[in-house]
Order: C-alpha cells, then sequence, then structure tokens
C-alpha cells in the first residue's frame, strides 16, 4: 500500500467505499421488493378499505365507483416489471376483472386452462346480469358469484338455475336458456394447447411496484386508508418525536456509560467492583415493557406515590414540552446504560490483556495513561460501531414506551397502523426503518474501515479457489 | 499433599451438590410445568364416590400439553373430592371475581380457596397463570430456539465453508435439497392462491428446480463432476441483512398480523426474527474452527464434508452454542410477553406472563398484575443466565 501513488490510493479508497455504497442500495432494493411483496399479501381488499364502499353488491354503481378507486389506487397495472405464468393465462390478466372478483376468476381459470372459453362464459355472464330484471336478479345474483369451481358451477346449472328457471317469464326464459348453454360450452371445452408452458412476460415501468417505489422516493408516499391523509405527512409528526425521545435516551446514556466503564476499569477487583457488575447485569435484564408498566402502576398509579400531576403526559404537557419524555427516560435508560457500560468494559478488558498493553504496563505506564492514549482509542472501534447500530434499534424499541405512555411518535403509529390494518403507512414505516438500518450498516462499516485498515473487505476473496 | 488431595475432593463435591441442585431445580420446574393440571386446577385431583374413585384432574394434562385455550367443563361433583393445592383454573373467566387483591378469600362457593395473588380483569386466577405461564414460557424458548437452530446453523457452516471451499456433495445429496426447493415451490403456489397441487404448479417447480441445477454445476475437472459453484456465503449473508434490516418487533407485527394469533405462528415468527443472528454466530464460530490444524487436517484427509460438519464442527462449537441458545430462550420469551402485553401475541384465550400484565393496562391500580407475573419472568430470565454462566464455567 505504501508504494502507491497518492492517485491510487485515491481511486482505491472510492472503489473501496463505493463497494459499500453499492451493497447498500441492493440491499434497500432487495428489501423495497420483499416489503412491496408482503403489502400485496396482506389481509383486505384495498379498493373496498381505501374507498369505503361496503361490500360488492353487484350494481353497476358500485363496479363504476371500484374500478375508479382501482385506477386512483393504481392497481389496474401489472403488480411487478415481469411476471411468470401459465399459457393458459392472458398477459394482461391483472386488469380484465376487477379485484374482488379476480380469485374466482382465476381458480376456474386453473381448471378450464382455455381463456377464450372462460372469457366467453364471463361475457354471457355479463348478459345474464344485463338481462334480467333487478328483481329476478336478486335470486341468482348471490350463487352466481360464489361458484369457485367447476363442480358448484355444475351443481348450479343442475340445481339452483333449473329451480330459477321454472319461476321466470317467457321473456326472461329465453335468456336463461342461452345461459344455459353458455355453461354447457364451458363444461366441455378442452384445455389449450401447451397450457402448462410458463411464459415470462415484460410489462415495463408501468407497474405497481415502480409506482410505489416512486411514490416512497419522491411523492408523498402515497395515502392511510384510514384517513386519506398523505403517508409521509403523517409519519413527518411522529418521526422527530421518536428521535426526540430515543436520540437524546441514547446520548444521556453513553453520558453515563462511558464514565461508569472507565471507573469499572480503573477500580481494583473487589466486593464493589462486582457489586456494581452484577447490578448492571442484573438491570439489562429487566424487560422494558415491565419496567414501563411497574412504573405507571406505581408511581402514576392512584394507590402509591400518585405523582401523575409531576409527570403528565406527553400530550397534556404539550408537544414542544420535554417534561412528558422523563418517565419514558427513566424506563429506557437503565438497560441502556448497563448495555453500554458492560459493553465498553469488556472491550477495554480485552485489549488490556493483549501483549503491547501488558508490555507498556510493565514497563511502568500507569493504567489511567495507558487508558487515555491507548486503550480507548483501541476500544473506540467496535464501540463507534454499535452506536451507527444503536440508533435505528433504539428508534424501534421506542415502540412499547410510546404506547404505554401514549406518545403519538413513530412506535405508536406502527402499532395503530396494524390495529386499524393501514397497511401502506405500516410498509413505509417498515422501509423507513430498513433505511435507517441499512444506512447505519453503511456508516459504521466506513468508518471503521477508515479507522482500522485491517476491518476493510478484502479486494480480492479466493472465491471459488476449491480444494 | 494430603492438604491438596482434602481440598480438591472438597472442590469435587462441591461441584457435584452445586450440579445436583441445578438438575434438582430443573427438574421442579420442568414437572411444575408439565403438570400444571395436578396443581392448580378447578378439577378435583380424586373424587370419591359410592361407586368408586374418579380422577378428573388427570384428565385434562393432554388438553394442557396441547395448550388447548378453553377450560374443560366443569361436572358437579357428588361425594367426597380433593383438590389440588391452588383449586383455580388459569383459564377459568369468572367476572364476578374481577380484580380481587391477592389473599382475597371466596366465600360463595363450596370449596373454598384462597386467591393468593389476586385476580386478573376477568376474574382468572393469577397464581394459577402464573403457572401455567412457565409451560408457555418453555415452549415458546425452546420452540423458537430450536427451529433457528435448525436452519441457522447448517446455514452458517455453509456460509463458512464456501467462503473457502468451493462445495463438494456427492449429487445424490443434493437430491434433499432439490426436493426442499420445490417444496417451497409448491408452498409458494399454494400461498398465492393459484391452486393446489395441480400440475402446473408441479411443472413449474420442477423446471426451475432442475434448470437451477444444470445452471450451476460445476462440469470443469472430471473426477468432480458432482461439485457445485454457487455463492452461498454472499446468498445467506444477503438473506441475513434483509431480515435484519427489518426490526424484530415490526417483523413480528407485520407477520402477526399476517398469519393472524396463534401459538406455533409465533414460534415461527419469533425463529425468523432469531435466525440472521443465529447464522452469524455460526458462521463466525465455524470461521474459526476452519483455520484449526485438526480441522485442515481432516479436509486434507478427504473426510466429507457433511461428515466434518456433524462429527467435527458440531462437536467444537457447541460450547458456546449454548450459550446462544440460552440467551435466544430469554430473548424469545421475552418478545413473546412484550407482544402477549400488547395484545398482539397470544389468541384470546391463552393465558401467559405478558397477558397477566397486560391487565393492568385497564386497571393501574391493579399492582398485583405486574409485580408477580413480571417477577416470575425476572426469576426465569435470571435463572437461564446463572445456568449459561454455571454451563460456561465447567
Amino acid at each position: 500500500m505504501n508504494s502507491n501513488t497518492n492517485q491510487n490510493s485515491i481511486w482505491r479508497s472510492f472503489v473501496r467505499y463505493g463497494r459499500y455504497l453499492a451493497q447498500f442500495v441492493f440491499s434497500l432494493f432487495l428489501l423495497a421488493i420483499l416489503s412491496f411483496f408482503l403489502l400485496n399479501q396482506m389481509p383486505g381488499d384495498p379498493v373496498l378499505q381505501w374507498s369505503g364502499l361496503g361490500e360488492p353488491n353487484q350494481t353497476k354503481q358500485f363496479d363504476r365507483r371500484y374500478s375508479d378507486a382501482t385506477k386512483t389506487l393504481h392497481l389496474n397495472l401489472p403488480e411487478f416489471y415481469f411476471s411468470i405464468h401459465a399459457k393458459c393465462f392472458p398477459d394482461t390478466f391483472y386488469k380484465t376483472n376487477e379485484l374482488y372478483q379476480q380469485d374466482q376468476v382465476r381458480s376456474l381459470l386453473w381448471e378450464v386452462k382455455n381463456w377464450p372459453a372462460l372469457t366467453a362464459f364471463l361475457n354471457a355472464e355479463k348478459k345474464l346480469r344485463n338481462g334480467l330484471s333487478e328483481e329476478s336478479l336478486t335470486q341468482i345474483s348471490k350463487p352466481l358469484s360464489n361458484i369457485k369451481s367447476i363442480a358448484e358451477l355444475r351443481k348450479f346449472q343442475t340445481g339452483q338455475l333449473r329451480e330459477f328457471q321454472s319461476g321466470v317469464g317467457a321473456r326472461e326464459d329465453t335468456i336463461v336458456k342461452t345461459f344455459d348453454a353458455d355453461i354447457r360450452s364451458i363444461l366441455n371445452s378442452s384445455p389449450v394447447a401447451g397450457w402448462w408452458i410458463p411464459v415470462l412476460c415484460w410489462h415495463g415501468q408501468s407497474n405497481q411496484f415502480h409506482n410505489w417505489g416512486k411514490e416512497l422516493l419522491t411523492g408523498n408516499g402515497g395515502v392511510s386508508w384510514v384517513d386519506g391523509r398523505a403517508v409521509w405527512s403523517k409519519i413527518d409528526n411522529a418521526f422527530w418525536i421518536t428521535l426526540r425521545l430515543s436520540l437524546t435516551a441514547l446520548l444521556l446514556s453513553f453520558l453515563i456509560a462511558i464514565p461508569i466503564a472507565l471507573f469499572l476499569s480503573l477500580q481494583k477487583r473487589n466486593w464493589l467492583h462486582r457489586l456494581i457488575l452484577l447490578s448492571l447485569d442484573f438491570v439489562f435484564t429487566i424487560p422494558l415493557f415491565w419496567l414501563a408498566s411497574l412504573t405507571i402502576v406505581f408511581v402514576l398509579g392512584p394507590v402509591y406515590f400518585n405523582l401523575a400531576d409531576y409527570f403528565p403526559s406527553f400530550e397534556m404537557a404539550g408537544s414542544a414540552s420535554w417534561t412528558g419524555l422523563i418517565l419514558p427516560w427513566i424506563c429506557i435508560m437503565p438497560g441502556l446504560i448497563a448495555y453500554l457500560s458492560r459493553f465498553l468494559f469488556k472491550l477495554l478488558e480485552e485489549e488490556i490483556h493483549k501483549p503491547y498493553a501488558q508490555q507498556a504496563i510493565a514497563k511502568g505506564l500507569s493504567r489511567r495513561k495507558w487508558l487515555s492514549r491507548h486503550g480507548l482509542r483501541n476500544a473506540a472501534i467496535p464501540y463507534i460501531y454499535t452506536l451507527t447500530m444503536a440508533i435505528p434499534a433504539a428508534i424501534a424499541g421506542s415502540l412499547v414506551l410510546e404506547i404505554l405512555f401514549s406518545i403519538p411518535g413513530m412506535g405508536r403509529l406502527t402499532f395503530m397502523s396494524v390495529i386499524s390494518r393501514d397497511w401502506p403507512v405500516l410498509f413505509a414505516l417498515v422501509m423507513l426503518n430498513g433505511l435507517l438500518t441499512l444506512t447505519g450498516y453503511l456508516v459504521g462499516n466506513i468508518v471503521v474501515s477508515y479507522l482500522d485498515p485491517r476491518l476493510r473487505i478484502p479486494e480480492s476473496t479466493n472465491q471459488g479457489q476449491g480444494l | 499433599m494430603i492438604a491438596k488431595n482434602q481440598n480438591s475432593d472438597k472442590d469435587h463435591n462441591g461441584k457435584k451438590s452445586r450440579r445436583f441442585g441445578l438438575w434438582a431445580v430443573i427438574v421442579f420446574v420442568s414437572l411444575l410445568a408439565l403438570f400444571r393440571p395436578l396443581i392448580a386446577n378447578d378439577q378435583a385431583l380424586i373424587v370419591i364416590t359410592d361407586s368408586g374413585y374418579e380422577f378428573p384432574a388427570f384428565r385434562e394434562l393432554p388438553s394442557h400439553w396441547m395448550l388447548r385455550s378453553e377450560p374443560p367443563v366443569t361436572i358437579p361433583i357428588e361425594g367426597k373430592a380433593y383438590f389440588p393445592l391452588i383449586a383455580f383454573h388459569p383459564q377459568r373467566i369468572d367476572l364476578d371475581q374481577r380484580l380481587l387483591p391477592p389473599g382475597a378469600q371466596i366465600k360463595a362457593q363450596a370449596k373454598s380457596g384462597r386467591h393468593w395473588l389476586g385476580t386478573d380483569q376477568l376474574g382468572r386466577d393469577v397464581l394459577a397463570g402464573i403457572i401455567h405461564g412457565l409451560y408457555i414460557a418453555i415452549i415458546i424458548g425452546l420452540g423458537t430456539m430450536l427451529l433457528a437452530f435448525a436452519i441457522g446453523i447448517p446455514l452458517g457452516w455453509l456460509a463458512s465453508w464456501t467462503k473457502r471451499h468451493s462445495l463438494s456433495i456427492a449429487n445424490w445429496k443434493l437430491v434433499p435439497f432439490l426436493l426442499w426447493l420445490f417444496s417451497i415451490l409448491v408452498f409458494n403456489n399454494l400461498v398465492l392462491g393459484n391452486s393446489l397441487f395441480t400440475a402446473i404448479g408441479l411443472v413449474n417447480s420442477l423446471v426451475f428446480c432442475i434448470s437451477f441445477f444444470l445452471l450451476f454445476r460445476n462440469k470443469s475437472g472430471k473426477g468432480k463432476s458432482s461439485s457445485i459453484q454457487i455463492p452461498f456465503d454472499r446468498l445467506i449473508f444477503q438473506f441475513a441483512a434483509i431480515i435484519d434490516s427489518i426490526p424484530g418487533l415490526l417483523w413480528v407485527l407485520i407477520l402477526g398480523a399476517l398469519f393472524g394469533p396463534s401459538l406455533s405462528g409465533l414460534i415461527l415468527i419469533i425463529a425468523w426474527v432469531r435466525l440472521p443472528e443465529i447464522i452469524r454466530l455460526s458462521q463466525l464460530e465455524a470461521d474459526r474452527i476452519q483455520t484449526l490444524p485438526w480441522s485442515e487436517a481432516a479436509i486434507v484427509a478427504g473426510i466429507p464434508t457433511t461428515r466434518i460438519w456433524w462429527k467435527h464442527w458440531w462437536p467444537a462449537q457447541w460450547p458456546v452454542m449454548q450459550t446462544i441458545f440460552l440467551f435466544g430462550v430469554i430473548s424469545g420469551v421475552v418478545l413473546e410477553s412484550t407482544l402477549s402485553f400488547l395484545g398482539l401475541g397470544l389468541p384470546y384465550g391463552q393465558v401467559s406472563w405478558g397477558t397477566l400484565i397486560n391487565g393492568a393496562r385497564t386497571d393501574i391500580s391493579a399492582w398485583w398484575l405486574v409485580l408477580f407475573p413480571g417477577i416470575m419472568l425476572l426469576l426465569f430470565i435470571q435463572g437461564l443466565r446463572a445456568l449459561s454462566r454455571y454451563l460456561a464455567a465447567n
């Protein structure tokens, strides 16, 4: 490395950190795909939930409003850039029917394996619905829309349809008869040749995933299904509150934990030392939700201290005030302090048992001086890495506190969006959390590899040099 | 010399007695959890009637082990009955006795008994609930970690191995792997609602599996025609990084909303959250072991890869993994009780420490609902930590 020219080393460091950056972007892309896949799998019909239309009732007005809402939400587009499907499916299956009918059509198609025949049948069904009067339609509409398989269709034809046919007038009788013939033709249809061949279909940029990602990156992140507000504006407020809660707690804990670790490192190994270590160990294991519940019951509850007047809730104290955050801090900080101080102490202990430190101390360097000149500096590398990891973890960890102390931060927003099935908000939060975590990795990796060249990714790996 | 001998003898005895004490505690706790219906139940242990003896409490054991959330129907007792120590069923809802403080006596019933630790917001006895919660904690802790170990440790080995060597496994050993892939694809078809095991799903899966196999087969070198070249290490690290990039609690919320509340689902989800950590630690340990002389000697001697993993790596990394196992059990139980506390974990009707503490959210003067289950949780955690410390010291 020393023999390299300056320019060369700049290029090398660019390549080195560029790799971290490439890894970051790739991971983020994978995370986005995963989140989008999960978002699509979540229970509930997005259009019904967003538009509040109520259950499908087979009226024309409903269908029109439903398809309008589908267009507004961009759900009439393919899901991804490409799709792989069996040959018996049409390329544009995603827009041939309304969303709430697609499961039914799909399961029928899997049995018939013949798209033209099924289309003819669906058109016949539509014709039937248009031809019949409202009154007689109500008798047959529900069983018709519940048919999910060929066996059910056959049963419908021989049972309910016959029954219905016997009770209608001459004009409707002919309509039902043609429909009966249509059912017979689909029952007799044979599968398309080579229906099982997998087909790759390219849909291009106008797809749901692309729109979702674009909306998250440049737009307002979509709309909430609950109150119709823009997702990012909902998250924006909550984010700063959470940051105020958790980042301050984290920094305060660092400020307290570092002196404790230094004290432990310099202190003689006597009973006090053991006591402090044991109590730190104990404090670290106390579950956060239990500590918070204890605080609420004993400090705020009416039976014991009843100090609710001194510690007002976040909303009562006003969002600009800090008094609402004191109790949450008291709950979250002991664990953080215990973890951080024990970790630094362990790192310093490992460092001082290394040969160089032992030799320096044997030659007369005092422990205190060794600590300030060498120990802290060397222990700082893994410690900084922990800090960058701890920020997203602390933000996620504030969930319990925010729910218990009713602080309108990100954790509570997450909880509420799960409770009310508000998936766009939930997955925007997932992406934000993922972004923070991956940024933590990125910054941590770059800082650490800058501080300690030994920890850099090796530039050539011995990939595939087998036995 | 004699004194030294005596000393070591004493040490040995001390160790022995400590080990005995440890096993005694473990056995006691497991018996308590397993035979909860004989200790806390509103069914009688023995009923003496004119016609003979009956043992209603024993009949409940299977449903306890299967974790059914419905308590059995009580049948009026004729004759002399002997009740268990705690005469309450942990899941029996009794709205007349809501939120009773510790030590409250019931008078209105034929069988007298005290709620030693009070009752919760649905009138269920807290002490019985705590003992029942012990069983749930053990099931969740063991279930999650066994699952995470079974998947995570082999993946860690694979990652560590492919970092240094290409994988050389006989073709026939790939069959289970392909079957696994195949089953995932079938499952995929199932979940996506395409169809149940239709021909199309099977054919697609087969085509995918075979093309995957053909694409990555290494054809160079006639002697090793069966070795494959897939960058498993990168794939596995990427997999772990993706799971890690969403915080554990968020994963549990998402997957819990997707699959609905159930105990087995919760175990699967917590195991999924633990997976990256297990993979990483297993891979680190394997990295360390791989560079040891005896491991390299085993490789040079031509011992099959999978045999090296099972017979040599696993015993060598067991001391570290057992600590990780215990810590994983702890964090699994804490995660479960946090979720149950938030009302998102266990299905309605199941009693665990978290659901008991949750009761205090309806009435913040009910301090006994927070204190006692929490102390039990803390004892459980500290006990496991003590066990891990003991195991590490030996």
